[in-house]
């Protein structure tokens, strides 16, 4: 008998198997968008004023060899120390602090409920698997319970971080008039797999009874605003919910990264990086 | 079916470029600070957020992953020439790489950009590509025979034929504005310093050919320089070699190691670094007030000068030591200083972008050497340290004056002229 995907909802259709299948298939993608990226860089010159080796373009060495050179290479401006890189303009967006604290607080939200979903993710993955090879030391079932409020917080601060997003494109003038479809593709997806994770979640507590709703408190108003005080739809397609929920966050917020502007979590970070923190 | 080939060959760019492209978060931060964009009156193909989408857009419809799969995507002509008059509408002053929060190195894309049209055939961008001949013919940007490089040269200067101390002059400062090569001989001869020059025999430092990607013409034209040039300067048995002007100092320090694929056997400075260091030494004593009555002077800081080598208080210091010169920084400086408008190859390309951004710069002065609140007593200074800028700076102060604009009436020099003042020299010929 097949497992029970313990991450989303105990049910017949949707299994653990499934679910690892649909997981291989988005990093599958994920790994070919990679590719197709790397490779396009990879047709650029090895050097300032070069241009492209015969013979090399497209070649993966090309793009890690030429990275590698430049990083190595003395700076006219200054040599900041990578570790001050990574901690203070990767991690803490000190660049985007100093233009903008608006925007610094919209990005550092999204970027903290991002990564710490994924993170807590990839945990509940790791105690499944170690449990499905046959060390029963953690309870996958009570592992999910346990991160069912780390989660809801950290859903809610990428919420807010999206909310902010979607809220400058639509009400600061400036930005509105320089929207394009690029960035907006980028704030809807992650708006919708935000939501329907917030929706399936809900849903799956009221319908299975699994949440005490004998008191009144945070959680409850929270469960019922998510399904708009319990309607019925959610709690019968409760499953299908969260199986869109589980597609859309695998392929949207994870394998359409290397195919859209959320490239620009991965290029940015290395552009800080090579350019040792950038001129100032 | 045979697959289209690509419209962009890619050329000049190199794979970490390529990547920068896709880093930029299009946060608009670039386009607050672009002084052309402003300057063109917020001209959309002028912002660099917008150049940096245009670029990556080829680049997706020429290599990218539906491109690999189903073959590129045809970019139209018109399209490439459009981005060549934009990408040229910048004068690579380097404020879209200082503010940028994916820390993209910007001028250098701008110039890979460029010299990837120009390999393409669709660049450089109206008379530019007169120059290459040109310097190949004269070795200098002007046209000028190479026996004019020594007209400059007042009776009084005493210049060695080999010292330890190059002035590497420049063919602006050694052509058209004389005064500038006039006044850093005459300090350095004050001062005690021997020094010589590369005479007829100086080149070129090929940052215009740089700038305006242009530099692989005539046969690897801006290499050839750059060789003679430093062939030139070890024969000289030089150890230092000093720039007024900043454009041959940023090139010197930045283009001609990659150029020549080494480091250079000598120091290059800037004459405002050589004299802030003989000041701090006690080795300079002015003798008068540079304009005869106290002043108030602000700087700018030339682009190549300031945030390209980031040489920032060398001038200051020079400035402030000076007697009846009371210094004030504009709002926007050092790092975040806004450009003259000269640079990258905008002045001769397009004049009326390049004076707009100058009127911009000059009002940047004149609110902190007039305050609107306080009546304008006496004609304050404007100092930078770069012939580009001190012509566009004066361009600039000009249409203001005619715009009957009385608070524009600004004395613009050079510090290296303002210290001949103060030295109780002439900066000019005769």
């Amino acid at each position: 008998m097949a497992m029970e995907y313990f991450s989303g909802v105990a049910g017949v259709s949707l299994t653990f198997n499934v679910m690892m299948a649909v997981a291989f298939m988005a990093v599958f993608l994920l790994l070919v968008g990679f590719y197709f990226n790397i490779r396009k860089w990879s047709q650029g010159s090895e050097g300032w004023g070069l241009d492209p080796a015969d013979g090399r373009k497209g070649n993966f060495m090309v793009f890690f060899k030429t990275y590698w050179k430049q990083l190595r290479s003395h700076s006219i401006h200054h040599e900041q120390n990578i570790l001050e890189t990574l901690v203070f303009d990767v991690l803490l967006l000190r660049r985007t602090a100093r233009a903008d604290p608006l925007r610094w607080f919209m990005h550092m939200l999204i970027f903290i409920g991002w990564m710490g979903l994924f993170s807590l993710s990839g945990l509940m993955f790791a105690v499944e698997m170690i449990y499905l090879v046959g060390f029963h030391y953690i309870d996958p079932e009570w592992f999910r319970e346990f991160l069912q409020f780390p989660n809801q917080i950290l859903g809610y601060v990428l919420l807010f971080g999206v909310i902010i997003a979607i809220a400058r494109r639509l009400f600061i003038k400036k930005v509105k008039e320089n929207t394009n479809s690029y960035d907006s593709i980028l704030i809807v997806t992650l708006f919708i797999v935000v939501v329907t994770g917030f929706v399936a979640h809900a849903g799956r507590y009221i319908a299975f009874g699994i949440t005490d709703f004998t008191g009144v408190d945070f959680i409850h108003y929270d469960y019922l605003f998510w399904t708009l005080g319990g309607m019925t739809p959610f709690l019968t397609y409760v499953k299908e919910i969260a199986l869109t929920h589980s597609i859309l966050a695998l392929f949207i917020g994870f394998a359409f990264i290397p195919y859209s502007k959320y490239i620009h979590a991965v290029a940015a970070p290395l552009s800080m990086i090579v350019n040792k923190g950038g001129e100032h | 079916m045979a697959r289209r080939a690509p419209s962009l060959d890619i050329k000049n760019m190199t794979a970490v470029q390529l990547m920068e492209l896709d880093g930029c978060m299009r946060c608009g931060e670039c386009a607050e600070w672009c002084p052309t964009y402003e300057g063109s009156g917020f001209s959309p193909g002028l912002s660099p957020r917008d150049k940096i989408y245009r670029w990556k857009r080829f680049i997706d419809k020429s290599y990218g992953f539906w491109a690999t799969l189903f073959g590129p995507r045809e970019i139209t002509e018109e399209e490439f020439v459009a981005f060549k008059d934009d990408v040229h509408g910048c004068t690579t002053c380097g404020i879209c790489a200082t503010v940028c929060e994916a820390a993209i190195n910007t001028v250098e894309l701008w110039e890979a950009m460029r010299a990837n049209l120009v390999k393409r055939g669709t660049g450089p961008y109206g008379k530019q590509n007169t120059m290459p001949k040109i310097i190949n013919d004269t070795f200098n940007s002007y046209n000028e025979p190479k026996d004019h490089r020594l007209s400059w040269i007042p009776d009084d200067v005493k210049i060695a034929d080999k010292a330890d101390i190059l002035y590497f002059t420049g063919c602006t400062a050694g052509i058209k504005q004389t005064n500038l090569a006039v006044s850093t001989a005459r300090v350095l001869n004050k001062l005690g310093v021997e020094f010589c020059t590369l005479g007829e025999d100086e080149a070129c430092c090929g940052s215009v050919l740089i700038r305006t990607g242009q530099f692989h013409k005539e046969e690897e034209l801006a290499k050839r320089l750059v060789q003679s040039n430093v062939k030139n300067i070890e024969a000289k048995g030089a150890t230092t070699v000093l720039y007024a002007c900043s454009g041959c100092f940023r090139a010197s320090l930045v283009d001609w190691p990659r150029l020549l694929g080494e480091k250079k056997p000598f120091k290059v400075m800037h004459v405002s670094q050589f004299l802030a260091e003989k000041i701090k030494a006690g080795e300079v004593d002015w003798v008068q007030k540079p304009f005869g009555e106290d002043k108030l002077v602000t700087y700018h800081d030339p682009c190549h000068l300031g945030r390209h080598v980031g040489v920032y208080d060398a001038p200051r210091k020079v400035l402030q030591s000076m007697p009846g010169m009371e210094f004030v920084d504009m709002k926007r400086n050092r790092a975040y200083q806004r450009c003259c408008g000269a640079g990258g190859g905008v002045k001769s390309g397009m004049p009326e972008l390049s004076l707009s951004v100058a009127k911009l710069r000059v009002g940047d002065a004149m609110s902190v050497l007039y305050p609107e609140d306080e009546p304008k007593t006496k004609t304050n200074i404007f100092a930078q340290a770069c012939p580009f800028c001190k012509r566009n700076l004066s361009d600039g102060r000009d249409a203001l004056l005619a715009e009957e604009n009385p608070r524009a009436d600004i004395v613009i020099e050079d510090v290296i002229e303002i210290c001949a003042r103060a030295l109780g020299l002439s900066n000019v010929k005769d």
